[in-house]
């Protein structure tokens, strides 16, 4: 009624003739000002008009009928005393069965009409309703399909009317939202920063508008979601009236701490990655050394022991620093096409050495091939280090299920994994040991993060798998529910038969050919590192060349020296990289083979420019036999030729 | 008991008879009304008359026909009986579920309807009466009439709401509270 009442005031509150708007029980809705000082007549009584059976009746025939109709009443000026006045009444119909009368009473004033006025007023009264109602259903129709939940309440904070999508956050039907109170939305036992005042404040502002505020809100389940609302304070007739806009920010915030950790997670790998770097470069030299003094020291057994101790020690350092590298995802990958699912039926005997005996190991697959482009060897290094966590889990003993299968992510999965939508597959280890806990389930991917004893693990591994993936182009999953075990998921591309075929066509590389005299060019700027790719390449009876910036090397590559080999660092003082002097000597000597050295993997490379595909990579920190079979390639093409 | 021409005037041609009086009355009266308060005042004072008598007649015949309300084939039949009996000529030009026409060649008023707009209200308060009280809703729209010299009546009375143009009527007892 507050709608219709505000309508009968819009035009009869200046109209000098006494008007009223009734309901057909003579109930007064709402009165004009002259009313006021006519008749004694409140709002919410009902008009004493006599005879009072016929003036029901005459509000009845009013409310029938298609035009006012006249009438002569006695009505009441005080509580005692009545004065006959002729009157007008006319129905103003609004909706589905809902009327009401205006009354027009006529106390000889002059200026007063007749009730084909009344008529007109009340066909007025009538569009400005429909205009009202229709106003009223766009504005329902807007409230109902809002994403934000919307709660009317009164200054008891007892609700009134609620949106689906309030109903919905509260896991309520819409219906039984109403007579609730708002303060049991966010019970002050569920607050954690909020006193009784301040809830009840926050609920029912005394000044408006109100900003925005956060409380801990219960759903009907019991579950918690941080709530933030905005209320409005309003009144509707003399009633005062809350609004509140409600937005479960669970989502929001839980957005806002994965971006944060993305971005803690980046900033550590650039760190981890750097000095992974410097530190490749140092074990480039330490091992280089090393198996120098080894070859040197044939006969002392004391001395041998000692450098196999130093190689020992940096190759442990190298993994060190591929593990690093791999959560910074920038270890150096050697993607080629395999089938998932024999790859991991063939780990079966590498794991069950691995594993304890009370561990039951079972391997399988749906579909095969599984085909994938990623680095193999990796993936076992992967599964080996998930299997070890799963064992580490099952301190009793228990089962570990290892399964590939192909999976279709749509478009939500995929957000949630962190990949794009589309065809992967999905190789789940999963074991029956303690599981982690909810709190922890966000922090184990973090480097150096470990629930496992002090020397029992280095927080790398579920790091190292991660990197891993999300290298290959997939990502990772972890299921996991404390005293319920733990499934960790990989998600790695799954390749399309076009890419299969392709790559098939392609045909095997070549074995490679004995050794044979070869002219090399070497760019390196830490002279360390140089040195001993001089003193090995030089021992693989190769002329060595030496650069220690691009534009040296430019200039030797635009003389007329014999260059079968140039093998460069990619990260180079100047501004030319390893792959700028690549490109130059293939633009200068059309068919010359190239390497290039880096801690970086190929796909980092590729950041830093289009790496020509016949380029060899050659990991840091590089042995003496990763270069003798560097040599070996460049010697087996001077030999066909 | 004769007149100066010496002819009796019972025999003298005089346009005057009770029907005559009563109709020329009428017609005087609502053309005072129209002149005095306008055509839309008096509309509203025939309209009050209309549904008085609409009432009262609606009344007769659910005693004759000793039913509470009438149904849907009783009222087309009902609102031509009722002109016929106070010599209209009144009949049903089509039948829907949802409106009835009707067609009138001769008005009960006769000629004094000429020029007196106010006096259809009499037909549309009867048969908005009649019509709502047996259907519960019922709009009359006076397409054309012989008050305003179209030569015949076409009266329509819908019995369901629409965009149509007329004035609509409601059942009384469905009226008890809002």
């Amino acid at each position: 009624m507050t709608s219709l009442a505000e309508a009968f005031f819009a035009f009869a509150r200046l109209e000098r003739a006494p008007m009223l708007l009734l309901d057909r029980a003579g109930r007064v809705l709402a009165r004009n000002e002259a009313a006021r000082r006519t008749i004694a007549a409140g709002e919410e009584t009902v008009l004493a008009a006599l005879p009072a059976a016929r003036f029901l009746d005459f509000l009845r025939d009013a409310a029938s009928a298609a035009d006012p109709i006249p009438g002569r009443f006695a009505f009441p000026v005080s509580a005692a005393e009545t004065v006959d006045l002729r009157c007008e009444a006319g129905a103003c119909r609004f909706g589905e069965g809902e009327r009401a009368i205006l009354l027009r009473l006529l106390t000889g004033d002059r200026d007063q009409r007749g009730f084909a006025e009344l008529k007109r007023q009340v066909s007025a009264l009538n569009a400005e309703m429909h205009g009202r109602r229709e106003s009223e259903e766009r504005l329902r129709l807007v409230i109902e399909t809002m994403r934000d939940g919307v709660v009317m309440f009164d200054s008891e904070g007892v609700i009134a009317l609620a949106n689906p999508a309030a109903a919905a956050m509260f896991g309520v039907a819409p219906g039984a939202f109403v007579g609730r109170t708002v303060l049991s939305l966010t019970p002050i036992a569920a607050q954690t920063e909020l006193s009784e005042p301040a809830l009840k404040a926050m609920w029912l502002p005394r000044s408006a508008p109100a900003g925005r505020e956060t409380a801990v809100a219960v759903r009907e389940d019991g579950t918690s979601f941080p709530l933030e609302l905005a209320v409005q304070r309003s009144t509707s007739g003399r009633h005062e009236v809350f609004v509140a806009i409600l937005r479960d920010v669970g989502q929001q915030l839980l957005l806002q701490e994965q971006l944060a950790q993305a971005q803690k997670m980046e900033a550590i790998g650039q760190l981890a990655g750097g000095i992974a770097h410097d530190f490749n470069n140092l074990l480039t030299v330490i091992i280089g050394g090393a198996e120098s003094l080894l070859d040197g020291l044939a006969s002392d057994t004391t001395a041998r022991d000692a450098v196999r101790s130093i190689l020992s020690a940096a190759q442990h350092g190298s993994e060190l620093s591929r593990a690093l590298l791999a959560f910074a995802r920038r270890q150096p990958l050697k993607p080629a096409m395999f089938d998932c699912a024999s790859r991991i039926v063939a780990m079966r005997d590498l794991l069950r050495r691995a594993l304890r005996a009370d561990i039951a190991l079972q391997i399988g697959h749906g579909q095969h091939p599984l085909m994938v482009r990623a680095d193999a060897a990796q993936l076992d290094a992967a599964i080996l280090n998930l299997a070890i966590n799963a064992q580490d889990a099952m301190s009793r003993g228990g089962a570990l299920n290892i399964s590939a299968d192909a999976v279709a992510l749509g478009e939500e999965e995929a957000t949630a994994i962190g990949v794009a939508p589309g065809p992967y597959v999905r190789i789940a280890v999963a074991d029956t040991g303690s599981g982690i806990p909810a709190e922890l389930l966000g922090q184990v991917r973090q480097p150096f993060f470990t629930t496992k004893g002090l020397g029992r693990g280095t927080g790398l591994g579920l790091a190292q798998v991660d990197g891993y993936a999300a290298q290959s182009g997939g990502g990772m999953a972890i299921l996991s529910e404390e005293g319920a075990g733990t499934t960790v998921e990989l998600y790695l591309p799954f390749l399309a038969a076009a890419e299969i075929a392709e790559a098939v066509a392609a045909g095997p590389e070549s074995d490679l050919e004995p050794p044979a005299p070869a002219s090399v060019l070497i760019v390196e700027d830490d002279p360390m590192v140089r040195r001993v790719a001089v003193r090995i390449l030089s021992g693989l009876d190769c002329t060595v060349h030496v650069a220690e910036n691009g534009a040296s090397a430019k200039l030797l590559l635009d003389g007329d020296e014999r260059i079968d080999l140039v093998f460069t660092d990619m990260v180079l003082p100047g501004s030319l990289s390893g792959i700028d002097v690549v490109l130059h000597a293939t633009a200068r000597r059309p068919g010359i083979l190239c390497a290039i050295a880096s801690g970086y993997a190929g796909t980092a490379l590729s950041d830093q420019g289009e790496l020509p595909a016949e380029v060899t990579f050659v990991p840091k920190p590089y042995r003496k036999a990763d270069l003798v079979r560097l040599v070996a390639t460049v010697k087996a093409r001077l030999l066909a030729e | 008991m004769s007149a100066d021409s010496g002819h009796p005037l019972e025999t003298l041609s005089v346009d005057l008879t009770k029907d005559v009086f009563l109709r020329s009355m009428l017609r005087a009266l609502t053309g005072a009304l129209e002149d005095v308060v306008g055509l839309e005042e008096a509309e509203g004072y025939i309209s009050v008359v209309g549904r008085t008598l609409g009432s009262e007649i609606d009344r007769e015949y659910r005693t004759a026909l000793a039913v509470d309300r009438l149904n849907r084939a009783q009222l087309g039949q009902v609102l031509t009986n009722l002109k016929a009996r106070i010599d209209g000529d009144f009949t049903i030009e089509e039948e829907t579920e949802d409106r009835i026409v009707f067609h009138n060649t001769r008005c009960p008023f006769g000629r004094k309807v000429e020029n007196r707009e106010s006096l259809c209200m009499m037909t549309s308060n009867v048969f908005g009466l009649i019509a709502s009280e047996s259907q519960g809703y019922a709009k009359v729209s006076l397409e054309r009439t012989i008050a305003r010299g179209d030569g015949h009546c076409r009266v329509v009375v819908y019995l369901r709401p629409g965009r149509e143009e007329g004035r609509e009527y409601f059942r009384r007892d469905d009226d008890l509270a809002c």
